[in-house]
């Protein structure tokens, strides 16, 4: 790993311990309450388009349905994510990405008059990506380490409710491996079995609830061709509720996504590249 | 000139006014006058003394003296000594000339050969009397004393001209003398000649002895040929055979011989010797030409009396001895102006050439046609004795001719073209010669007409036996002219010679083919070996792969039924086939070659058409196929299809050919790679028919 990559997660865990110092020094209960586990549904659309060699735009749009009165994973409308950005690659071990998300929230409780249908959440956030790669036996893996810092402006869908700033935390470590061959490439069955990923808050809002989510994500996925591919997951989250840390919300979140990269470089434009590690 | 008469005048000037005061002085007695007068005339003295020097020294300035190296002509170089002046930057000679050459040559330097020059110029021009020398001497290894002398006696010849040029025009009595030298001593005298030039011609008497001829003749005033000429042979047993040439100012009038006191007339023929009107006469110089109409014209001998002519005269015996007068008339003539083929007096400048004297002859008509009949005649026999010469010197020929009876038999015939294209073709050149044109070709042609008779047959011996064997020799008939009919004979043997040389060439080639049969069997037979052998992979190489491996059988098949046609055909047959054969067996080498680069190549389009991509969802470089649908094409299509073709018509003509198309797919494949193929790309959506697909790529391939 290079030098700025771990100056950065030095300084991220420095301040999650802060974070935690902080939180132990509130006044809470003496036993966490765990509330049940929710049924969500993702469908995911991961779409980078290659702008020339060393920049792609971003846009990630999310349709998130949530279980509600008996109906499990799609009870409900949850939201609506559209997140866009560019990303530049500096280099094949670190890569930077900086935009916008709008996200449409739903109301949690449709027909409530109490709420609103629908609001808005902007957000600006910024990436920062350190794959990796190497060696499981013959098969080649790849191992990314991922800090997102998001500034979100949110309100809840209460009539009235005031807007609140937080900022987020993100790190998340992936693992891809391949199954049906020993590389990734085209017409391949590969493994996320290590995708875990702890987001934490920070803000005037966030007391006791540092911890916004914690998320364990297991998937499989096809890689079509260089340009598309699939996944399918069961993702366990478990976040403090905020406001009231003590108490734990658990989800398991069933995610499908397609992950589409075309090239939109002009054709004699596209000159093979030269691989730095496979 | 000015120097001059300024020191005359003052000569003039001083001697008066020396007389003048001395009569004063006389009268007056003056001490200071006297002085005055004697300065005077010692001031004038000087002067005139001084003038008298400038003129001298001027002299001598104007004309120089070259003593040093001197290159005479381009390749004759020595010393010379001579006095000469500069006008402008031109050297102009005047005064003596001498010039010595001498060069050393042989093993150890013993030759020596040497030409010297000695003479006058005047103003640039020969003057008075001049001489020229050539010696040519091979010096003894062991020097010998002789008198106070201690000298290497030399043998070899000496050559000496001398003669009187009058302003540079050859005019008086010239000498010829050639010797022998041994030992350093005259021995024999090869030439002694001497002449009287008028005008840089020849007048008067010219007389000539060499060892075996004495020629006595005259020139008249013009310098044309004049009165009899007398030439005298001596014969084997001493006695004397005289010939006369009676001229009359230039015209040829009588040639006869005169042994033992009886006159034989020589008959020419086509000679004319007197002038009539409305012909056309011409003065021309004597020269090699003449000579040579003189020998051809000379038809016969005959006798005046009532006598036989003798035995010495017969025949061509008479001509003989023409020729023999001849060729020493031609030195006599020349020798005053050459030596040994090379102008003497042409080496130097400031001389005319020395006329060789003049005759009159008259001038014949003759049609242009059969002129150019004539030459083209001429020509034709010099390409056919170009042909029959490298025939007769071809060793081959020579060898094979001793074991080959076809060989042996156009030998024959050559022999046959060979003297009867001379017969011809001698006349031909005759007749076209310059000289001719003095002669009428018509009769001289009736006297030298060649009798060609060819046999029906040509007999030869091979092997210790006689054969005999028919040849169509050509029958021309002579009813259009001599012209046409050398003309025709000489077109026909030339055509004959060059279809015998054809058949000769084809004839050892096959022999030639025959005798390397045996070689060429044995590599045929390697050849069928090696095939087999690599097809089978029987030598494990590692280049032996599944394209061998698919043609492995087809292909030994097909050398070995190559071979066993080639085993079954008689003698004659193999000689015509077993070129084929060894081609077709090679080829399938070729093929296997070519075959061990095909993987490479699939290899390399497979590389080219693949990139490699950075993934963004998987972090990872991916590699993509370019072109995909172009490169499914050649996958799917068109690689199975030119393999079955190759496979499904393996033949000794199609071999290398089927090989090719392997070859234009993968140029095809690497110039589309760099092309852009979007529309190709539309057009090959789902298509499988490999015509469709050939077309669609403009893929031009040898199929079946």
């Amino acid at each position: 790993m290079t030098r700025y990559p771990k100056i950065a997660l030095l300084l991220f865990f420095t301040f999650c311990v802060n974070q935690l110092v902080y939180s132990q020094e509130s006044d809470l209960p003496l036993e966490a309450e765990y509330g049940d586990a929710g049924t969500l549904l993702w469908l995911g659309s991961y779409n980078t388009l290659r702008l020339s060699d060393k920049l792609y735009w971003v846009a990630q749009h999310h349709f998130r349905t949530s279980n509600y009165d008996g109906t499990p994973w799609v009870g409900r409308m949850a939201q609506i994510y559209n997140r866009h950005a560019l990303t530049y690659r500096f280099s094949d071990r670190f890569l930077f990405t900086l935009g916008p998300v709008l996200r449409i929230n739903f109301t949690p409780e449709p027909g409530n008059e109490d709420f609103q249908s629908v609001t808005l959440e902007p957000r600006i956030w910024h990436e920062y990506m350190f794959p990796m790669s190497g060696y499981l036996g013959a098969r080649s893996f790849v191992l990314q380490h991922r800090i997102r810092i998001e500034h979100r402006w949110s309100r809840s869908n209460r009539i009235d409710a005031d807007w609140i700033y937080r900022d987020r935390w993100r790190y998340r470590i992936t693992m891809k491996l391949p199954i049906s061959r020993t590389t990734l490439q085209p017409k391949t069955f590969y493994a996320t079995p290590l995708n875990v990923e702890i987001i934490m808050q920070s803000g005037k809002s966030v007391v006791n609830a540092p911890m916004e989510d914690l998320r364990i994500y297991p998937s499989v996925g096809y890689i079509f061709n260089t340009k598309l591919s699939v996944s399918v997951g069961l993702m366990y989250a478990l976040g403090q509720n905020l406001g009231a840390g003590h108490q734990y919300r658990q989800r398991y979140v069933a995610r499908i996504n397609l992950w589409w990269t075309p090239d939109l470089r002009k054709f004699e434009n596209r000159i093979p590249e030269t691989k730095f590690f496979d | 000139m000015g120097l001059v008469f300024l020191a005359l005048s003052q000569s003039a000037a001083s001697t008066w006014y020396l007389r003048q005061t001395d009569s004063y002085m006389q009268r007056k007695k003056s001490g200071p006058i006297k002085l005055f007068s004697s300065a005077v005339s010692g001031i004038l003295s000087c002067t005139f003394l001084i003038a008298l020097i400038s003129i001298s020294t001027s002299l001598t300035f104007a004309q120089r003296v070259y003593e040093g190296p001197h290159q005479l002509t381009s390749n004759l170089s020595g010393t010379a000594i001579f006095q000469f002046e500069k006008v402008g930057n031109d050297t102009i000679y005047n005064g003596e000339f001498s010039f010595f050459s001498a060069e050393r040559t042989g093993e150890n330097d013993e030759i020596l050969t040497g030409r010297n020059y000695f003479g006058i110029f005047k103003q640039g021009k020969k003057d008075g009397n001049w001489t020229y020398e050539f010696k040519r001497f091979e010096t003894e290894a062991t020097p010998v004393l002789r008198g106070y002398d201690i000298v290497k006696p030399g043998t070899g010849e000496d050559r000496f001209i001398s003669g009187t040029f009058r302003d540079g025009i050859a005019h008086g009595p010239w000498k010829v003398l050639h010797q022998k030298i041994s030992r350093g001593e005259a021995s024999d005298s090869l030439l002694s000649a001497r002449a009287q030039l008028s005008n840089g011609q020849f007048s008067g008497r010219i007389y000539g002895v060499f060892p075996e001829v004495k020629v006595n003749g005259a020139f008249d005033v013009n310098g044309m040929l004049h009165d009899t000429w007398k030439i005298q042979h001596v014969l084997d047993d001493g006695i004397k055979l005289e010939e006369f040439r009676v001229y009359q100012n230039g015209k040829f009038i009588k040639h006869y011989f005169e042994l033992l006191g009886q006159q034989f007339e020589v008959l020419h023929s086509g000679f004319d010797t007197t002038e009539d009107e409305n012909e056309v006469w011409e003065d021309i110089p004597v020269s090699p030409t003449y000579f040579n109409l003189i020998y051809h014209s000379t038809t016969d001998v005959v006798s005046s009396a009532a006598i036989a002519v003798p035995e010495e005269l017969e025949g061509d015996k008479a001509k003989d001895f023409i020729s023999i007068t001849n060729d020493y008339l031609k030195s006599l003539l020349f020798s005053f102006s050459q030596d040994n083929g090379t102008g003497v007096w042409d080496e130097l400048p400031g001389s005319e050439p020395i006329a060789t004297g003049m005759l009159r002859l008259r001038v014949y008509d003759y049609p242009e046609e059969d002129l150019k009949k004539l030459r083209k005649a001429r020509d034709l026999y010099k390409n056919s004795q170009k042909i029959i010469q490298a025939f007769f010197k071809d060793t081959q020929i020579d060898i094979s001719r001793h074991s080959y009876e076809e060989i042996n038999y156009f030998y024959k015939v050559m022999a046959q073209y060979d003297y009867s294209s001379r017969q011809l073709g001698e006349v031909a050149k005759m007749l076209t010669h310059d000289a001719f044109k003095y002669v009428d070709r018509e009769v001289v042609y009736e006297k030298i007409a060649p009798e060609i008779e060819y046999p029906d047959s040509v007999q030869y011996e091979f092997k210790d036996e006689v054969y005999t064997r028919h040849f169509d020799f050509p029958e021309i008939a002579k009813i259009n002219g001599h012209a046409a009919y050398l003309h025709d004979h000489l077109s026909v043997i030339h055509m004959d010679l060059i279809q015998i040389e054809e058949q000769i060439g084809k004839t050892l080639e096959q022999y030639k083919k025959q005798s390397q049969l045996a070689e060429l069997e044995k590599s045929l037979v390697e050849k069928r070996d090696s095939v087999a052998a690599l097809y089978k992979n029987q030598f494990n190489r590692a280049d032996f792969n599944e394209y061998h491996q698919r043609l492995s059988t087809q292909i030994i098949e097909l050398v070995e039924h190559e071979f066993r046609s080639y085993a079954n055909e008689k003698l004659e047959v193999k000689l015509s086939l077993i070129d084929a054969k060894l081609e077709c067996i090679s080829s399938a080498l070729k093929v296997y070659e070519m075959q061990t680069k095909i993987p490479t190549r699939i290899d390399q389009i497979d590389e080219l058409y693949t990139r490699t991509v950075w993934s963004p969802y998987t972090m990872t470089y991916m590699d993509e196929r370019l072109k995909e649908r172009v490169y499914r094409a050649y996958e799917t299509v068109l690689i199975p299809l030119v393999l079955d073709d190759m496979e499904n018509n393996i033949s000794c003509e199609t071999l290398l050919v089927k090989q090719k198309n392997m070859v234009k797919l993968y140029q095809k494949m690497l110039n589309i790679r760099e092309q852009d193929t979007r529309d190709i790309e539309r057009e090959l959506r789902r298509e499988t028919n490999p015509h469709r697909v050939m077309e669609i790529l403009e893929l031009n391939l040898d199929l079946n």
